[in-house]
């Protein structure tokens, strides 16, 4: 108890890597630098979000995969300033040049929903149900811009058009119930981009929806950022959804940014063994032969208030060695053997050289037998 | 500290305890809610206060046979008689005259005609308590047994029970309780008693019919069907310990209700009749004497004050404590 | 309205009897208004008309989407609905049109895992008395400390410490709670156990390791499996046969690589390619073919005529609407029963070498 009571506030700053400036390609809109975001509760200070960094260009998908409790909602939040006042956030969030959590309560107030824009992953309870979708559409255009009722509300109706809501026009006079799941969340995105924002911050947008609905959502959701050319980090558990659409994508772990990169090669040639983990506890898509075992990581996630030492993934890694229990590794460079020469791949982990010799680094998960190891808990 | 039934933890088993998030909530619900109780400073205040009232009334005069450390009798007058008008002698504000600190023959005073007057008024904070928490007791059987079905298993019976209830509900209390009081007042505290908590069941039947709508729907009620568990099972073992909080919170705001009740009935004369007295009978004996013998009714109507807020108070704390939303931030 | 299915039940020379039956089960709720009298003012048909057979040692997956019927099936299996018409028979047994008392012996074959083990689990009880009570009920493993010698076997099976016995459920996190979830679906030595999105509320990481223990139990318990859920890549892993359903029908049952690989009925074909890719090295530029299917899954309340799948099939023509198609074998490979007019493998770019067949 006592060794981890020591390191628990262990925090290296280097961990917080920040990123180079992308080499000429489309202007950055939203960089997050190295956050931290932490709540104090009767039990002790949650590290929800730990030194998380990244970028966001124009017109790209980041996608920010982790588990429950890894911090990739709670550090979106941050960003829109939705969080409880109670909550301690350190770190810069700029926005085009702009520090957020250095600007008045009112600017803060004019980029949420009109420059950063959010869909929530429940529409039924992120939409008001005494409203019409309309009036809550144009509300979002007239707390930005002061304009007549109509002029919103036939701005409403081109946001639904646009999202592909047939017979938006009857559309804006119903309210949200009377939506099914699908249309609701459309509407939620036809909120979001009728101000045209910069960027599109989706937490689990599809995660409520039937599958057949949500590959329509996605779609719409990427056809909106074509549309109204916004940047779009998309939060997820769901590995095929970032596979799918995102260029770039972030993994987290326990509050950290553990691994970063464009989203292929980071599937392809994992550095850091959580991701390779997690992509051990995926069925394939091909599907697994007769007999042959998923590879689950072992363990659960670490409690945010009693974090490991040194790297958090320690206690569940199967590379883990003295180092890894009294280091936090930083966030480091990667080089790529194969995959697009300027694209940058960073990774925290103390052997990720290990991963990058290994033929498929998921062997390093062993399909354990279930009772064998019933026996040691 | 937390309750490890496991050996000695050394680093390595307190490790592999931490792999499964073991560590950190290692707190029966039971522990939790007593926590979360001792904390509530108001809850606990009320406790401490109920429990020095119900020992002094109790140890004071005794209780039927056992004998208890105040001499004086609460049915005869003092052998002394009358002394000083039956002013009380209890002076706990000492720089008023100078006496100093003082508990006297008749700290309380006595009556007009020489009964002393502590004695009267723990003999009938006793039978307030009675009535009180009689009336909790009952009505949170009633009403509990009332909801549960109705909530359980739904349909006509749900629909019937609770026009019942709707029923009970329109009553007003006050009339239906003088008329009871006037019928049955005659035969005892205890059937007066029963005769109330008959009739305050309806908000706990309401109240746990709707915890029991929702929690019959939850999956552990389910399974537990398809383990073969029978309808009473599944009531008593399964639904009912999740409801405790709202009954032990109802019950206790009952309490408060009952002693309020029983204090207004009394007054208006329909509640508990002489040689046996109340608190609320002892004011309304002595409301003449308003403004020449003020003690007479004074101290008596603090203690209903006492008990009535004391009962609240440990209500509020409970209800906070079996609340599960106050447990900490959830990620 | 009630439309008589006439499912084939088993593939051609298929003649052994089956662990599972359900033939024909339908599932209706009646929809209350409000107001005092609370009048029925219409039934949403759940389940209309489900047939499958189970082995013992096999998997059955069942995928649909929401409200396609595929939870309710699973508990009209168990009888914690009782179906408005159909049968379920267990061994030879029907379940519906058993007295009380029987149902409750024979529950002792079928159990259920539920998804979410937060409210799956009594929070007032601790985990011996969850997982020992079943034994209680039907009076197993003779007194106290049999039930606790049982109950520490069946900790360890699922990979809990029997130590953690007398905890309660709020301190263990959801991976654990659904080991015993599926510990006190075991008390009873069952057969068969319905598993209701079992892993769908756990993080991914989790939910492999709760997928490997049902396997391996399975393997050594020789149980039958049910498993319910919406996704696919799950159920490919895990299942011998997979079913879909649609709006409370069974669209197309075959032998898992058969339906994944070879699937003929149109709602299928779209499900699959709505699954978010499991190549999650292919990237977002290469993406195969999707379809997109219009609108949503129309209401449970008024189903569309025909062939329930019509209003958002790119196949539809008058007959759909009509003249609802039977589950029944339409070529494709053995046992696969598809109920669509016009189905057929869809021509697959890379080229299967199944056959086209029309029905």
């Amino acid at each position: 108890m006592s060794m981890r009571e020591s390191s628990r506030t262990a925090h290296d700053p280097d961990a917080a890597t920040r990123l180079p400036p992308g080499a000429g390609e489309a202007a950055e809109v939203l960089r997050v630098e190295d956050l931290t975001v932490s709540f104090p509760t009767d039990d002790g200070l949650v590290q929800a979000v730990r030194g998380v960094s990244y970028t966001v260009r124009e017109r790209e998908v980041l996608g920010i995969v982790g588990e429950s409790g890894s911090g990739k909602s709670v550090s979106s939040l941050a960003v829109l300033g939705l969080i409880p006042r109670s909550a301690q956030v350190t770190g810069r969030i700029v926005y085009r040049g702009d520090d957020v959590l250095a600007m008045s309560a009112k600017a803060q107030r004019q980029l949420r929903g009109n420059r950063i824009a959010m869909v929530f992953q429940d529409p039924m309870t992120a939409m008001n149900p005494v409203h019409t979708v309309g009036d809550q559409i144009a509300e979002m255009v007239r707390s930005h811009e002061p304009l007549p009722r109509k002029v919103a509300l036939a701005r409403a109706k081109d946001a639904l058009d646009l999202v592909g809501i047939p017979q938006a026009e009857t559309r804006l006079r119903a309210y949200p119930h009377e939506f099914s799941g699908g249309m609701r969340q459309r509407a939620m995105i036809a909120m979001a981009i009728v101000n045209r924002p910069d960027v599109i911050l989706a937490d689990e947008p599809t995660t409520a929806l039937d599958v057949t609905v949500q590959a329509q959502v996605l779609d719409t959701l990427l056809e909106m950022k074509d549309a109204v050319g916004a940047a779009i980090v998309l939060i997820t558990h769901d590995l095929g959804v970032v596979a799918d659409v995102a260029d770039r994508v972030l993994v987290m772990y326990a509050g950290r940014p553990v691994e970063l990169g464009e989203s292929r090669g980071v599937f392809r040639d994992p550095r850091m063994p959580y991701t390779a983990g997690l992509l051990g506890s995926t069925p394939s898509g091909s599907g697994t032969a007769a007999g042959e075992r998923l590879r689950p990581i072992s363990g659960n996630p670490p409690s945010l208030i009693d974090l490991p030492s040194g790297c958090s993934f320690h206690p569940r890694c199967p590379l883990a060695d003295d180092v890894c229990c009294s280091e936090v590794p930083a966030l480091l460079r990667q080089e790529r053997a194969h995959g697009a020469p300027g694209q940058l791949h960073l990774a925290a982990c103390h052997h990720s050289d290990r991963l990058a010799e290994a033929s498929d680094p998921i062997d390093f998960f062993r399909p354990e037998t279930t009772t064998a190891r019933g026996a040691q808990r | 500290m937390s309750q490890q039934p496991a050996p000695q933890p050394d680093a390595q088993t307190t490790a592999k305890a931490d792999d499964q998030g073991l560590d950190i909530v290692a707190r029966t619900s039971g522990q939790l809610v007593r926590r979360r109780f001792v904390r509530h400073r108001g809850a606990l205040a009320g406790t401490v206060l109920l429990v020095g009232v119900v020992l002094l009334a109790f140890t004071s005069i005794g209780y039927g046979p056992v004998p208890g450390w105040w001499s004086l009798s609460a049915r005869s007058p003092s052998p002394g008689g009358v002394v000083d008008g039956g002013a009380p002698t209890l002076d706990l504000i000492p720089w008023l005259d100078g006496d100093g600190l003082a508990w006297g023959a008749h700290p309380f005073g006595q009556d007009n005609i020489g009964i002393d007057y502590f004695a009267l008024t723990m003999r009938g904070t006793q039978i307030s308590l009675i009535i009180a928490f009689v009336v909790g007791i009952v009505s949170t059987i009633v009403g509990t047994a009332i909801g549960a079905v109705a909530g359980y298993y739904r349909g006509w019976l749900d629909a019937v029970l609770m026009r019942v209830t709707d029923v009970a509900i329109i009553m007003p209390v006050l009339l239906v309780a003088a008329v009871l009081g006037r019928r049955f007042g005659g035969l005892g505290i205890w059937v007066l008693a029963l005769a109330l908590g008959l009739l305050v069941w309806t908000q706990l039947a309401r109240l746990l019919r709707g915890e029991f709508l929702g929690l019959r729907e939850k999956e552990f009620v389910e399974s537990a069907k398809a383990s073969g568990a029978s309808d009473l099972r599944i009531i008593t073992k399964h639904i009912l310990p999740n409801t405790l909080g709202v009954i032990i919170v109802s019950a206790t705001l009952t309490i408060a209700v009952a002693i309020l009740l029983e204090a207004a009935i009394s007054f208006l004369g329909f509640g508990v009749r002489p040689p046996d007295t109340s608190l609320g009978r002892l004011i309304i004996d002595n409301q003449s004497s308003f403004s020449t013998r003020p003690w007479l009714f004074r101290l008596q109507g603090i203690f209903i004050v006492l008990i009535a807020l004391s009962v609240s108070f440990i209500g509020d704390g409970l209800r906070d404590a079996y609340d599960p939303k106050q447990n900490r931030v959830r990620n | 309205m009630s439309v008589q299915s006439t499912a084939e039940l088993s593939a051609p020379g298929d003649q052994g009897r089956h662990l599972l039956e359900v033939r024909d089960l339908v599932m209706e709720f009646p929809v209350r208004g409000g107001g005092v009298l609370r009048r029925v003012v219409g039934t949403v048909e759940a389940v209309s008309g489900v047939s499958f057979t189970l082995d013992a040692g096999e998997t059955l997956g069942v995928v649909g989407e929401s409200g396609c019927g595929k939870s309710t099936t699973g508990r009209a299996i168990l009888q914690l609905h009782t179906p408005t018409s159909g049968e379920v028979v267990f061994d030879g047994r029907d379940l519906t049109t058993m007295s009380k008392d029987d149902l409750r012996a024979a529950r002792r074959d079928v159990q259920i895992v539920f998804q979410d083990p937060y409210a799956s689990l009594n929070p007032r009880m601790p985990i011996n008395d969850i997982i020992g009570e079943p034994m209680v009920i039907h009076g197993l493993h003779g007194d106290a400390a049999g039930r606790r010698a049982k109950v520490a076997e069946l900790l360890t099976l699922v990979g809990l410490s029997p130590e953690h016995g007398n905890r309660y459920p709020h301190e263990f996190s959801g991976g654990q709670r659904q080991r015993v979830g599926i510990a006190r679906a075991l008390a009873l030595e069952p057969r068969l156990l319905i598993l209701d999105e079992p892993v769908s509320a756990l993080d991914v990481s989790v939910q492999a390791s709760v997928v490997n223990l049902l396997e391996e139990l399975q393997e050594r318990l020789d149980l039958a499996y049910v498993f319910i859920a919406h996704d696919l890549s799950i159920v490919r892993h895990i299942s011998d046969r997979v079913a879909v359903m649609y709006l409370g029908r069974i669209v197309e049952i075959g032998d898992r690589d058969t339906i994944y690989d070879g699937a003929m009925h149109p709602y299928t074909q779209a499900l699959l390619s709505a699954a978010p890719s499991g190549d999650l090295t292919a990237g977002p530029s290469d993406k195969t073919e999707r379809i997109m299917l219009d609108g949503d899954v129309p209401s449970p309340m008024d189903p569309p005529s025909g062939c329930r799948f019509r209003t958002r099939c790119w196949k539809a023509e008058d007959v759909c609407a009509e003249e609802q198609p039977g589950l029944v074998h339409r070529g494709g490979a053995p046992g696969q029963l598809v109920a669509c007019h016009f189905a057929e493998v869809r021509p697959v770019a890379a080229g299967s070498g199944t056959d086209a067949v029309r029905g």
